[in-house]
This record gives structure tokens, C-alpha cells and sequence, in this order.
């Protein structure tokens, strides 16, 4: 088999994994992000 | 986010995303497969490449491994801080470096074990020094990782960073391995092409700053996840 598709399956893995990570942050802040919304909007409601 | 810390942020995204593009543009352009003498093997010989072309993965592995040991680096010396001050800021970019320093070294394993499946037929050898010692590396790590989730307790603080501080010894162990184990690691075969220096040079400070952008975002969400926390405290003590 040739080489270069070595190559081109180690840069797949390195650059899934490095997208899947910075998917999860992008998750992970939007998911949080929400919910400061979510309580914040009901601290606000229940202080009025 | 005030003005000067979105520009701070913007500069390092494009400087991180300009570099990244001109490793990944060297890795293809520049460098040229590494030289592949006809008596090669099998088995491989001192200075011979069997997969001339595979050898380019050096190129995002080593850089891989680099930003994976600049992480461990940080996470000792946040622990320390940590242990001095009993600041909470150093646990955070402590346990947010341990974090992205167990995906980089996964990535630099699987990426590594891909290499030396090109190059000398299996993907793991548990006789390589190197190999063996980055495995126990990153088995130690996860297990730091999984000792600083879901609490943010001052005891388990404390406890994380006395870990993160001995955890390091495994860095040099790991980096030296093939020196004073016997390894057959790979990467200790002289022959490189010359345009390898620069590109694997680009290749490491394209890492190191996305490394830095994606350290100060998941310190970014970790402060959200603090803010979270103290309304939810709140909610609860009004209840």
C-alpha cells in the first residue's frame, strides 16, 4: 500500500479530534451560556 | 467582553490560524518525502525510511507532543501557585491545561501509532521506551483530569494539585525515555530532509498558539460555569 495514506489517515485523526475538542468547548459554553440566560431572566421575574 | 481584550482575542486567533495554514501548506509544498534507500528492509535499518512519505506526520506529531508537554508544564506550575496563594484562578488554568493536554497526547499517540504502523508494519510496541512511557503519561493525566471533575471544593483543589504537581515527573520520563530505555522509537533515525527544521519549527509555534487561544477560552467557559454556580447558590439561599 502506499505510504502517503498514512499520511493523510494520521492528519484525519489529528484534525477530527482537534475539531471534535473545540466542538465540545462550543457546546459546552453555548449550554451554559443558556442557562445564566435562563436563571438570570428568573431571578429578574421573581425580584420584580 | 471589553475592546481591547476582543482585539487580545482576534490577534491571537488569526496569528494561530495564519500559522496553522502555512505549517499545513509547508507540510505539503515544502517538504519533500524523506529519502528511501533501495536495501530499506524489512527489517528497518538505522537511517532508512520505509514509508518515505508517512515521515511527514512527524511534522503534526511532534508538535502535537510539544503543546501536550507545554500543558503538563502549566499544570505544575498553576498547582504550585495554587498551593502558595490558594487563589482559585491557578486550580482553573491548572485542571483547563491538564484537560487539553490529555487530548493533545492522545492525538500525538494515535498519530504516532499511525506512523509506525507505515513505517514499521504495527501500530503499538509496548518494547518502545517511548511509547511505553507516554502511554503511563497519559493514563496519569486522565486520571487528574477525572480527580478535578465536578467539584470545586478547596480539599479536592488542594488534593488535584498536589497531583499535578508530582504527575510531572512522568513529562521527563516520557520526553527522555528513548535516551535511557531501550526504545526503538522511530523519531531517532537521522535522516531528514533539510526543509524538515523549518516546517516542523512553524508546526510547533502554530500549535503553541492555538494551544494559548483554546487555554483561554476554557478558562472563559470556566468562569461562566463559576457565575452559573453562584446564581444557582443564590436561587437557592432566596428560596
Amino acid at each position: 500500500m502506499n505510504d502517503v495514506v498514512y499520511l493523510y489517515a494520521a492528519l484525519t485523526v489529528a484534525l477530527v479530534g482537534l475539531f471534535a475538542y473545540l466542538a465540545y468547548l462550543q457546546r459546552k459554553q453555548s449550554k451554559i451560556q443558556a442557562e445564566v440566560k435562563r436563571l438570570e431572566e428568573l431571578v429578574t421575574r421573581g425580584t420584580r | 467582553m471589553d475592546r481591547r481584550e476582543l482585539v487580545g482575542r482576534g490577534l491571537l486567533v488569526g496569528a494561530a490560524a495564519s500559522t496553522l495554514l502555512l505549517a499545513f501548506l509547508m507540510l505539503f509544498y515544502l517538504t519533500e518525502p524523506a529519502s528511501a534507500p533501495p536495501a530499506c528492509g524489512p527489517p528497518p535499518l538505522p537511517g532508512c525510511w520505509n514509508a518515505p512519505d508517512a515521515f511527514r506526520i512527524f511534522l503534526f506529531h511532534v508538535p502535537l507532543a510539544w503543546t501536550a508537554y507545554l500543558s503538563f508544564g502549566i499544570v505544575f506550575a498553576a498547582s504550585a501557585a495554587y498551593l502558595k496563594t490558594r487563589n482559585p484562578k491557578w486550580d482553573a488554568i491548572a485542571s483547563s491545561a491538564g484537560e487539553i493536554g490529555v487530548v493533545l497526547v492522545t492525538l500525538a499517540l494515535v498519530t504516532g501509532s499511525i506512523w509506525n504502523k507505515a513505517e514499521l508494519g504495527v501500530y503499538w510496541r509496548w518494547e518502545d521506551g517511548r511509547l511505553f512511557a507516554t502511554f503511563i503519561l497519559w493514563t496519569i493525566y486522565i486520571a487528574y483530569v477525572a480527580l478535578h471533575t465536578g467539584s470545586r471544593e478547596p480539599e479536592e483543589a488542594r488534593l488535584a494539585a498536589v497531583f499535578g504537581i508530582l504527575a510531572f515527573a512522568a513529562v521527563p520520563v516520557s520526553y527522555f525515555s528513548q535516551t535511557f530505555l531501550t526504545s526503538l522509537h522511530i523519531s531517532i533515525r537521522p535522516t531528514f530532509p533539510p526543509q524538515t527544521w523549518p516546517t516542523l519549527f512553524v508546526g510547533v509555534v502554530a500549535f503553541t498558539l492555538l494551544f494559548l487561544h483554546v487555554l483561554r477560552w476554557r478558562l472563559q467557559i470556566d468562569a461562566l460555569e463559576l457565575r452559573l454556580l453562584g446564581i444557582k447558590e443564590t436561587m437557592e439561599e432566596s428560596a
